[in-house]
């Protein structure tokens, strides 16, 4: 079966997403966090930014059209400073609460697996782009790693028995996931996650970097390159599942901007995957 | 440009004889434009005496603003009594809500059910219109622009800037300024002070140089911690606005409903003495003071 990527698919797509369920533990944190008064910013936001869907429907709500915010919100902790604590609580709340979809599984993309590999990602990514290109603010870099593989989510639910087979072909020829989902379904997961992320105005260095973090190259944003080698790093380091059988290596560009080998990064990565432990607690 | 005050209390109507120099009525401020335009920002129990003097005017086209959907703020609507008379226009702006979606229809709406209200919205007589805002898209009144500017509250809360004719007033709604979710020693503390410098640095270029300035002092710095979180500004950071934004004159408004006229007197008096900058008229907004510049 090929999903052709028509307007009716992006639409339908979209209007998914909606009734996409946030991660069950997120869900039960918020509304316990939620019922005393005095609930911790800080542990709200590190809630909502550990499950990719809240964090998307989130992000989403705030860069719509809706609000005209000049498109730029690229973190939970902007869009807190932009709506108000009180404001995004409630979003949350009404994001966790709202009637969803069951959650579908398959075995080929368990959602834990894959929820390790995107929050590792996330945090390598906040890491190579404080520690390696020392670059100030760094949420959005988490945000990026977070999502990139938004799409592989969206496809879990919607087309499970598609692309299963897809994962499945990827595994058996050892090939790269993107070249079978394009093969397969016309599409790849980046490319469907750059779509939503596109028509819900997202900022465009985030879509960017969901887009093109398969094809990184030397004219690469440093958000595409910190999440394109986070991916690789978090892959290598065996933490969780993308789904995508081929690991790769840092390229040449990559070893010369970030300053360092993949080698080199892991032997500097103390602890991430504590850190992608404690997160995960947080929502699943 | 006139701008007269119906309503300068916060949170809920404080009547009786210790409130009366101030008022007890909540948010509501009219303004005509040079050119002859009615806005009325917000419409809290002030809106009620503002009405009975709209009568004789009749048929009126009134340009409402909500900053924002809480109840000081919208409590008056239903008792707007233009609403009730053919012939007269009333325009309703404001933000919808991002939790639930709905439009600034529902501050009208939400209030005249069968069991809160007599009237039901079908049954109101004047032409009525509503227009949901984006923050920062300017709307035009006669020769007048109204920009909504998004503020910090626990609900979405738009402040006003109106030009008209080379003057101009900027009104917070209800405002806090934003501030460190994070401990200095935190990762992220650096991060989210810039994203609050940002924010406090686009809210400042729009206040910047206005003539007038209403700003919402509901609490004293003492007060404050107490408060934290609940939305509203202190004195001292409304003092601190008027002064960056070289603002001519400012109005300190939403007072606390539990203090009354010497009490609001004695701490607006200690304010003013830590000031270091000189250059702005202060005032407490008074109900039925008339500002004309």
């Amino acid at each position: 079966m090929t999903v052709h990527m028509d307007e009716g698919f992006h639409r339908r797509l979209s209007a998914m997403v909606e009734s996409m369920p946030a991660f069950p533990e997120s869900v039960h944190q918020i509304m316990s966090m939620t019922a005393d008064i005095n609930c911790s910013p800080r542990d709200l936001v590190k809630v909502i930014e550990s499950d990719p869907v809240m964090t998307m429907k989130i992000l989403k709500l705030v860069n719509s059209a809706f609000f005209a915010l000049s498109r730029n919100v690229a973190s939970v902790q902007h869009a807190l400073v932009y709506l108000g604590l009180n404001t995004v609580k409630n979003l949350a709340i009404s994001i966790a609460t709202v009637d969803s979809l069951p959650r579908k599984s398959i075995p080929e993309l368990p959602m834990s697996a894959f929820l390790t590999h995107s929050l590792a990602t996330a945090t390598m990514a906040q890491r190579l782009a404080k520690d390696f290109l020392h670059l100030r603010d760094v949420s959005d870099h988490f945000v990026a790693g977070l999502l990139h593989d938004f799409g592989k989510a969206v496809f879990v639910q919607f087309e499970p028995t598609t692309y299963a087979r897809v994962l499945n072909e990827a595994r058996e020829k050892q090939s790269p996931l993107p070249q079978i989902e394009m093969e397969r379904m016309g599409i790849t997961c980046a490319e469907a996650g750059a779509m939503l992320a596109e028509s819900w105005q997202l900022p465009p260095t985030l879509i960017d970097s969901i887009r093109t973090h398969v094809d990184c190259n030397e004219d690469s944003s440093d958000m595409t390159l910190t999440v394109a080698a986070a991916n690789t790093v978090v892959k290598a380091m065996n933490l969780g599942d993308s789904g995508n059988p081929y690991v790769g290596d840092f390229q040449d560009f990559m070893r010369k901007r970030l300053g360092s080998d993949l080698e080199g990064v892991i032997a500097k990565t103390d602890a991430l995957s504590d850190e992608v432990h404690n997160m995960q607690s947080m929502v699943q | 440009m006139k701008l007269r005050f119906w309503g300068v209390r916060g949170s809920i109507p404080s009547p009786g004889a210790k409130t009366v120099r101030y008022g007890g009525n909540t948010t509501c401020l009219e303004v005509w434009t040079d050119d002859g335009e009615l806005i009325i920002l917000d419409a809290g129990t002030g809106i009620f005496p503002l009405a009975q003097t709209l009568l004789e005017k009749m048929p009126v086209h009134a340009y409402i603003f909500n900053t924002h959907s809480h109840w000081d703020h919208i409590q008056g609507l239903p008792f707007f009594i233009p609403l009730f008379v053919p012939g007269n226009r009333v325009s309703i702006y404001g933000a919808s809500d991002p939790v639930s979606g709905n439009s600034i229809e529902e501050i009208l709406q939400v209030q005249l059910q069968y069991r809160f209200f007599p009237i039901r919205e079908s049954e109101l007589n004047a032409q009525i219109e509503y227009i949901s805002l984006r923050e920062g898209e300017s709307v035009s009144i006669g020769n007048a622009l109204v920009t909504p500017v998004l503020m910090n509250h626990p609900v979405v809360n738009f402040g006003y800037r109106i030009d008209n004719a080379g003057k101009s007033l900027f009104f917070t709604g209800d405002h806090e300024p934003s501030y460190n979710i994070y401990e200095p020693e935190d990762d992220e503390y650096a991060m989210y002070q810039t994203l609050i410098e940002q924010k406090d640095g686009s809210i400042l270029d729009r206040v910047r140089g206005v003539d007038v300035l209403v700003a919402d002092a509901s609490y004293t710095e003492s007060e404050y911690p107490a408060k934290k979180g609940w939305g509203h500004g202190t004195f001292d950071t409304c003092i601190q606005m008027a002064e960056k934004a070289k603002v001519s004159q400012l109005f300190l408004t939403h007072h606390e409903p539990t203090r009354d006229d010497e009490a609001l007197e004695a701490v607006f008096r200690e304010s003013l003495k830590k000031r270091t900058v000189r250059g702005c008229e202060i005032e407490l907004a008074r109900e039925g003071m008339l500002v004309e510049w």
